[in-house]
């Protein structure tokens, strides 16, 4: 396994990576916000008869939401997304005929107003940028005893964000062909796997930088090899583990956070990747100054 | 093995503390009280066991505009909303402030979230009126010179003249109408062009006193009277409902069905049925009586009116700030639900005026909010201490609790605004659970399959490390508490992938221990101390995570965030505390048994590959 030769691959197949994500964000709508982001309601129901979404849909107009979202998640159970509603009985009236109090079950009712909604978003973007600050701050004082510390910060950093863009590419991609919204739990996902990749990447810095006190005379190329190759057994074997308990959560969970896991999964898959393939390779090239 | 007594002890000490407080339902040690109502008694967030959450922000009462008031208003707020929550038998609210100018209501089980929102978010103005019912007055604008002509006519002679006319123009073949009928008598009224408005007007007035009052049936019918110099009868009564009718239009006024009459050139003139007011007297005499009653010229005849109900502010003005307090409550005597009312010194004194005033008279209290009217009453005696209480017939337990609320509701510091609703059913709440239960074990048990596959005797030793891992996790949830949530139990089984993470960095090490060539104890010492690094920073960096995602879900009252965020940190200490110390201690023991001397077992490779891997060096 020679990870560090190859890199100018690596970086390749990630620039596309990136890039697939960036096309699909410029795109528009790029990321398709949920009411999280937006401000409105949704309201998951369930009919107790036979309920087709033209049905729900065309009742919806008549009762002045013309423009809602309607989405199946199970047979006779909706998805359904309107502006902001003070309470589920402006949709769910005795008045109206599927829409009945009597003939279905609002599962779960959401709504949030536009004032928070920008909240959110300002907050999920400080979030983000404070994560990274303080993960690039620790990485750099545990690595105080390397030379250069701050680079292996930085390359930490690299590689968090790439797997960010990555997972944010991917859902923007997912949001064009299924409808898939963000929401708040995307943004925690986000930070989870912010979190994890930071994590990954660490244990392979750590194996760095004991092999560099360990073999003095070897090159930061060659350490970096071997460092790779030493917690390649041990990468994919903790990737797999989560990987079992996210699929177990995808299959046998309830449908509420589906979204959240599918972000987790792409993350730690991305995550396991990048550790070995861009944080590592960035402090090498860093060194070398060379691409190949 | 005496050096390992202290951590045994240790590890089985923390056990036995969890496995007892998860299989006691209810635990109560003094002050301290644990127990919830789910699994293994841990305690339930609303996105488990069903209920609302509720964010409000502080507005200003003008604008609309979000503000930031000062700290003893929130906590006022806080205190009025969670008074009023409790007393309204919504269940069992957790309220608390978020930053600076929000509120959290998390409102579990509850299925009527409307009612909620309405006893929370109302903020409107208390005022107390009085009420004076049927006041007598003249009506305004009707002079002696602005009625011009009255006269009697018998209504089914008109009416009958009408008919015939009809059906020769129309040529139907509707039956013709009897003859002879019993005479109706009405009175003619002709009014000069400013005498008519001011009639229509009071028509106007008549009609509208028959709506009832917003939000409730009460109705305070007005009348037109009308009273005759030659008569010696109380004067006319008559009712909007019944009897006008306008010849110009040639429609009854009213809703009754509307025969025609011909009096289409009389502009300024209304015909006034006043047969009810005689229905007692016998037919043949009644034109004539009320011909020499009511016939006379203009000015024997006086028209007046009696308006229903006149609301006045109350001397001195009482309001919702005068009041302390409002309860539901039971007469003593009768049991019929009340509500007590309890004022001020101000407000006892102006309570007490009013209250003589009104006392052994028809007139009413009124208690309105926001100008909706919630309460009129009557008042049995003179209340002067301060302390009232209200009955009505139509008061249910539910209707004096909310009245009650909405009473008290005229005293909340600062308006506020229903900002996000988060209401989860009950029955999705369980699914939920259950659904992720299941997915937890069996997450659970790939994890410790794969690890016991690929690790041997080292995987044995990580799956029941795990296993102890999750006991003290849940144990953990259990005595701090940490609530529940969907997202809490993702985290919960992400820090098992992190747990599991150690263990994993432990054995890689210790497996190339062993394939130097050292024996099983001194590779489990060194594989120990080599992975422990890894285990610290990675982790370190998971808990900067974790306090990022606990900020921002403290700024933006997203429990869900904050639940996931001090799940996977707790899980992330715990995590360290298993690897380090139970897999280590069990590692020991077993590394310095029998056991311990065939590496064999603790290696995924054959003997093959660590020959191959011994070779090379």
């Amino acid at each position: 396994m020679d990870f560090v030769n190859k890199r100018i691959w690596f970086f390749s197949l990630s620039l596309i990576l990136i890039a697939i994500g960036i096309i699909f964000l410029i795109i528009s709508p790029g990321l398709k916000p949920g009411i999280d982001f937006t401000g409105g309601s949704t309201l998951s129901i369930k009919f107790i008869n036979d309920t087709t979404q033209e049905e729900i849909r065309s009742e919806l107009s008549q009762i002045g939401h013309p423009n809602s979202v309607i989405q199946m998640m199970e047979k006779n159970t909706y998805f359904i997304r309107t502006k902001q509603l003070s309470d589920k009985t402006d949709v769910i009236s005795e008045k109206n005929n599927l829409l009945n109090p009597e003939k279905v079950d609002v599962l779960s009712f959401d709504t949030v107003s536009a004032v928070i909604a920008l909240e959110t978003i300002r907050n999920a973007f400080i979030a983000i940028i404070a994560a990274a600050i303080g993960i690039f701050l620790y990485i750099w004082w545990a690595f105080r005893n390397v030379p250069s510390p701050f680079r292996y910060g930085v390359a930490a950093i690299i590689a968090l964000l790439h797997d960010t863009i990555i997972v944010i590419g991917l859902f923007a991609m997912l949001g064009k062909l299924f409808g898939v919204e963000v929401n708040t739990m995307f943004l925690i996902a986000l930070l989870t796997v912010i979190g994890y990749s930071v994590n990954d990447t660490i244990v392979i810095f750590d194996r760095i930088r004991e092999n560099i006190s360990t073999y003095p005379n070897y090159t930061l190329s060659e350490i970096a090899n071997l460092s790779v190759a030493e917690s390649f057994g041990r990468s994919l074997n903790t990737s797999f583990t989560i990987i079992f308990a996210i699929l177990a959560l995808l299959l046998f969970g309830g449908p509420t956070i589906k979204n959240f896991l599918w972000v987790l999964l792409a993350g730690v898959a991305v995550g396991t990747y990048s550790s070995m393939a861009i944080a590592t390779n960035v402090l090498v090239t860093w060194e070398t100054k060379k691409f190949r | 093995m005496r050096r390992f007594y202290k951590r045994i002890a240790l590890i089985f000490t923390l056990l036995i503390i969890a496995i007892s407080s998860l299989t006691l339902n209810e635990i109560k040690i003094g002050q301290f009280e644990r127990g919830g109502n789910g699994v293994l008694g841990l305690e339930l967030g609303l996105d488990l066991q069903g209920g609302s959450h509720l964010v409000y922000q502080a507005i200003d009462s003008e604008t609309g505009e979000p503000v930031t008031p000062r700290q003893e208003q929130m906590d006022s707020l806080k205190q009025s909303i969670e008074r009023r929550v409790n007393a309204s038998g919504l269940g069992e609210p957790i309220i608390q402030l978020l930053g600076d100018n929000r509120l959290l209501i998390q409102l579990p089980g509850i299925r009527d979230t409307k009612r909620a929102k309405a006893l929370i978010g109302e903020t409107a103005q208390l005022t107390y009126k009085e009420r004076t019912l049927n006041v007598a007055r003249k009506i305004p604008g009707i002079e002696q010179d602005t009625l011009l002509n009255v006269s009697v006519i018998n209504l089914n002679e008109t009416i009958t003249d009408v008919t015939t006319n009809q059906s020769t123009i129309s040529n139907t073949s509707s039956s013709p109408m009897p003859v002879n009928l019993q005479p109706i008598p009405g009175l003619l009224l002709e009014f000069s062009d400013d005498g008519s408005d001011a009639f229509s007007n009071l028509l106007k007035r008549l009609e509208n006193s028959l709506t009832p009052i917003e939000g409730t049936s009460d109705r305070y019918p007005s009348y037109l009277t009308i009273q005759s110099d030659n008569s010696t009868e109380m004067p006319l009564q008559i009712p909007y409902h019944l009897l006008l009718m306008n010849p110009t239009t040639l429609e009854w006024i009213t809703s009754n069905t509307a025969p025609l009459i011909n009096k289409g050139d009389a502009k300024n003139s209304f015909i006034v049925n006043v047969s009810p007011q005689y229905a007692s007297k016998d037919s043949d005499s009644i034109m004539k009586s009320f011909t020499s009653e009511y016939g006379g010229p203009p000015n024997t005849i006086q028209l007046g009116e009696i308006i229903g109900r006149v609301d006045q502010a109350i001397p001195g003005g009482l309001t919702g700030e005068d009041m302390e307090r409002a309860f539901a409550g039971q007469h003593q005597s009768t049991n019929m639900p009340i509500i007590n009312i309890v004022f001020n010194d101000t407000g006892a004194r102006k309570f007490g005026e009013i209250t003589t005033k009104l006392a052994n008279t028809p007139d009413l209290l009124v208690i309105e909010l926001d100008g909706q009217e919630l309460i009129a009453s009557r008042v049995i005696s003179p209340i002067t201490n301060g302390a009232a209480y209200i009955e009505g017939s139509d008061f249910t337990i539910q209707r004096v609790q909310d009245l009650a609320l909405l009473l008290e509701s005229g005293r909340l510091p600062i308006p506020i605004n229903l900002i996000q609703e988060r209401t989860v059913d009950a029955i999705l709440g369980s699914d939920s659970l259950q659904r992720s239960l299941v997915a937890g074990f069996i997450g659970l048990a790939l994890i410790l399959l794969f690890m016991i596959i690929y690790y041997r005797m080292s995987g044995v030793i990580a799956a029941i490390s795990l296993i102890i891992y999750s006991v003290l996790l849940l144990g953990i949830f259990k005595l701090l508490p940490v609530t529940l949530t969907l997202s809490g139990i993702a985290a919960a089984i992400l820090s098992i992938g992190m747990a599991v993470d150690a263990n994993i960095l432990i054995f890689e090490r210790m497996k190339e221990e062993l394939r130097y060539g050292r024996t099983v104890p001194t590779a489990i010492n060194i594989g120990f101390s080599r992975a422990w690094t890894a285990i610290r920073d990675s982790n370190i960096s998971t808990l900067i995570t974790c306090g990022v995602l606990f900020w921002f879900a403290d700024t933006l009252g997203a429990s869900i965030v904050k639940g996931f965020a001090i799940t996977l940190a707790l899980g992330v200490l715990i995590s360290m505390f298993s690897a380090i110390t139970i897999t280590k201690t069990i590692l020991q023991i077993i590394g310095m048994s029998m056991l311990g001397k065939n590496p064999m077992l603790f290696t995924p490779f054959s003997t093959k590959s660590m020959n191959q891997t011994n070779n090379k060096e």
